[in-house]
C-alpha cells in the first residue's frame, strides 16, 4: 500500500519552514512597517516572529494577524526570530471584537496564556483550552464561572494544580467547614493547621470550597458552568482565590486585570 | 588616532549607547550612525546636536487637543475657520499629520497618546480620554469621529469613549473601512473584504 503524505505533513518536516494553528496573543510595532507578534501554536508552544510590513495598509498580513484570531501560519525560521510567510484566518470570534466586555476577557486569557506558555515548548492541552474558551466567550451564556474553569484548567497544564481535597500541610482529608488557601503551598489547609502556618493565606468558606471543587471537576462542556448561578459573594472569593494563586505564581500583577473589573463594572 | 582606538573611548561607547535606546535602532545601527558623525564634519554635529536640544525645549502639548506644536494652544486648535463642533479623536500626533495631508478635514482634533492596551498594563486612565469627555460637557461640539487605528485595541478604545458619550447628545462616528487606493481585490484579508462590502455605496 502506498504510504500518503498530507501537504501539511509535507510542510511540518521542512527544516526551514513549518506550518502551524496559533492564536495572536499579543503584538507591538517593530521598525518602519513590521509586527513583532507572539503567537501561542498548537505544534511549538509560545513563539515570537515578525510580521514583515504588516502595518501597511495595504499588507494582507495585517488585518488576518489582529489579537485573538485564529490562524493557520507558514512560517520561515529565523537565526534570532521566526518570520511569518502566510497566514489565513480559521476564526476572528467576531462576536467578541463586537463587545467591550468580551475583548477585555479575551485579552485577559491571552495575557494569562502569554505568561504561563513556555516559549518553544508544545502545550496542546493548553492551545486547545484558549481556542475553546475563546469559543464559548464567542457565543452566548459565557460567565464569570468560565473564566474560572479556565484559570483552573490553565493552572492543569502548567503544572500547577491546586490541591483542594486533603491539607497540604497534614494531609488529612479536608472537612466541610471554613479554611483558608495558601498560594505558597499550592492548595488548601484545614483549620486546625491553619494557625500554625505564618505563610500568607486566603480563607476560603465551605459555598467557596465546593464551588471551587465543582469548578476544578468540570471538564470544559458548554453545560458544566457557565449556565449555573452562584451568589456573587461566592463568585468574588473564589475569583480572589485563583488570582491570588495565578500572581503568586506570575510573581507580578495581572496587567489586564485592571481593565477587566473596570469594563465589567459598567465603565 | 585610529577609528579602531577611537571605539575604545568612553565618548564614542556612550553614543552607541545613547542611540541604541531610540525605537528601531539595534547596536550595529547605533554604531554605524556613531562612527557616520565621527567622519562628519563639526557643523554637521552642530546641527544635529542643535536639532534634538531645540525640539525638547521648545516642543509642548496642546492644553486644548493634546497635539504636539510649538506654541500653546496650536496651529489647528487656534485657527478661527475651523469647525469647532467636530472633533476627530486620534491614537498619536502622526495621525493628526496623516488626516491634514487629506485636506478633507476641517474640524478639530483630539490625541489619546496610545490605546487601551490592557495585556501591556494600559489602561484609560493612562490616556487622554478625561480631557476628551472635559471638551465634550460644554455642548458645542455636534460630532466626534473615533479615528483610532482599525485594529482590537484601537476597537476597545472606540467602545470604551463611546459608552463615555452615548449620555451626550453627541452624534459618534467611525472612518469608513474597505479596500486600499490602488489595491488587489484578490489580496485583501477576509475582514477588510467584509467590511468593504457591509460599508458599500450606491455607485
Amino acid at each position: 500500500m502506498n504510504e500518503v503524505i498530507y501537504l501539511t505533513d509535507a510542510y511540518t518536516m521542512n527544516n526551514r519552514n513549518y506550518q502551524t494553528k496559533a492564536i495572536v496573543l499579543k503584538q507591538r510595532p517593530m521598525g518602519e512597517a513590521n509586527r513583532l507578534l507572539t503567537l501561542y501554536t498548537e505544534t511549538s508552544g509560545k513563539i515570537s516572529a515578525i510580521a514583515r510590513g504588516s502595518r501597511k495598509p495595504g499588507s494582507k498580513l495585517g488585518g488576518n494577524l489582529e489579537l485573538l484570531n485564529l490562524v493557520e501560519v507558514s512560517l520561515g525560521r529565523g537565526r534570532n526570530l521566526d518570520h511569518i510567510n502566510e497566514c489565513s484566518v480559521i476564526d476572528r470570534y467576531r462576536y467578541v471584537r463586537e463587545d467591550l466586555a468580551k475583548i477585555a476577557h479575551g485579552l485577559y486569557l491571552a495575557e494569562l496564556c502569554e505568561v504561563f506558555g513556555e516559549e518553544r515548548s508544545s502545550n496542546p492541552g493548553l492551545f486547545r483550552l484558549l481556542k475553546d474558551t475563546l469559543v464559548r466567550l464567542n457565543g452566548e451564556n459565557f460567565s464569570d464561572l468560565v473564566l474560572r474553569e479556565f484559570e483552573m484548567r490553565l493552572l492543569l497544564h502548567c503544572g500547577f494544580y491546586p490541591e483542594l481535597n486533603e491539607c497540604v500541610e497534614c494531609r488529612d482529608k479536608l472537612q466541610p467547614k471554613m479554611c483558608a488557601f495558601v498560594p505558597s503551598f499550592g492548595g488548601a489547609i484545614c483549620s486546625g493547621c491553619e494557625s500554625e502556618i505564618g505563610e500568607f493565606k486566603v480563607k476560603l468558606s465551605v459555598p467557596g470550597m465546593k464551588l471551587l471543587r465543582h469548578v476544578q471537576r468540570s471538564n470544559g462542556s458548554q453545560s458544566e458552568v457557565g449556565v449555573i448561578r452562584v451568589p456573587q459573594e461566592v463568585s468574588n472569593e473564589i475569583q480572589n482565590v485563583l488570582k491570588t494563586y495565578l500572581e503568586f505564581i506570575m510573581e507580578k500583577k495581572i496587567k489586564s486585570a485592571t481593565f477587566l473589573d473596570l469594563v465589567s463594572n459598567g465603565n | 588616532m585610529s577609528l579602531e582606538n577611537a571605539s575604545e573611548t568612553p565618548q564614542v561607547k556612550r553614543l552607541v549607547e545613547e542611540f541604541s535606546r531610540l525605537p528601531g535602532i539595534g547596536p550595529k545601527t547605533a554604531q554605524r550612525l556613531t562612527y557616520y558623525l565621527i567622519r562628519s564634519s563639526v557643523e554637521q554635529s552642530e546641527s544635529l546636536a542643535s536639532a534634538v536640544l531645540s525640539i525638547k525645549k521648545s516642543i509642548v502639548l496642546c492644553t486644548v487637543c493634546f497635539h504636539i506644536t510649538e506654541k500653546d494652544p496650536c496651529g489647528i486648535c487656534a485657527e478661527e475657520t475651523r469647525d469647532s463642533g467636530r472633533i476627530c479623536v486620534v491614537e498619536e500626533p502622526l495621525d493628526v499629520i496623516a488626516l491634514e495631508r487629506t485636506g478633507s478635514f476641517d474640524g478639530l482634533y483630539h490625541v489619546l497618546h496610545g490605546a487601551i492596551s490592557p495585556i501591556n498594563g494600559i489602561g484609560p486612565a493612562d490616556l487622554q480620554i478625561n480631557s476628551l469627555i472635559e471638551r465634550l460637557t460644554d455642548g458645542s461640539v455636534k460630532e466626534v469621529i473615533l479615528a483610532t487605528n482599525p485594529n482590537l485595541e484601537g476597537e476597545a478604545t472606540s467602545m470604551y469613549i463611546n459608552n463615555l458619550i452615548s449620555g451626550m447628545d453627541i452624534l459618534v462616528t467611525r472612518p469608513a473601512r474597505g479596500l486600499p487606493v490602488g489595491g488587489d481585490l484578490e489580496y485583501a484579508d477576509e475582514a477588510t473584504l467584509g467590511r468593504a462590502l457591509e460599508g458599500r455605496q450606491t455607485f
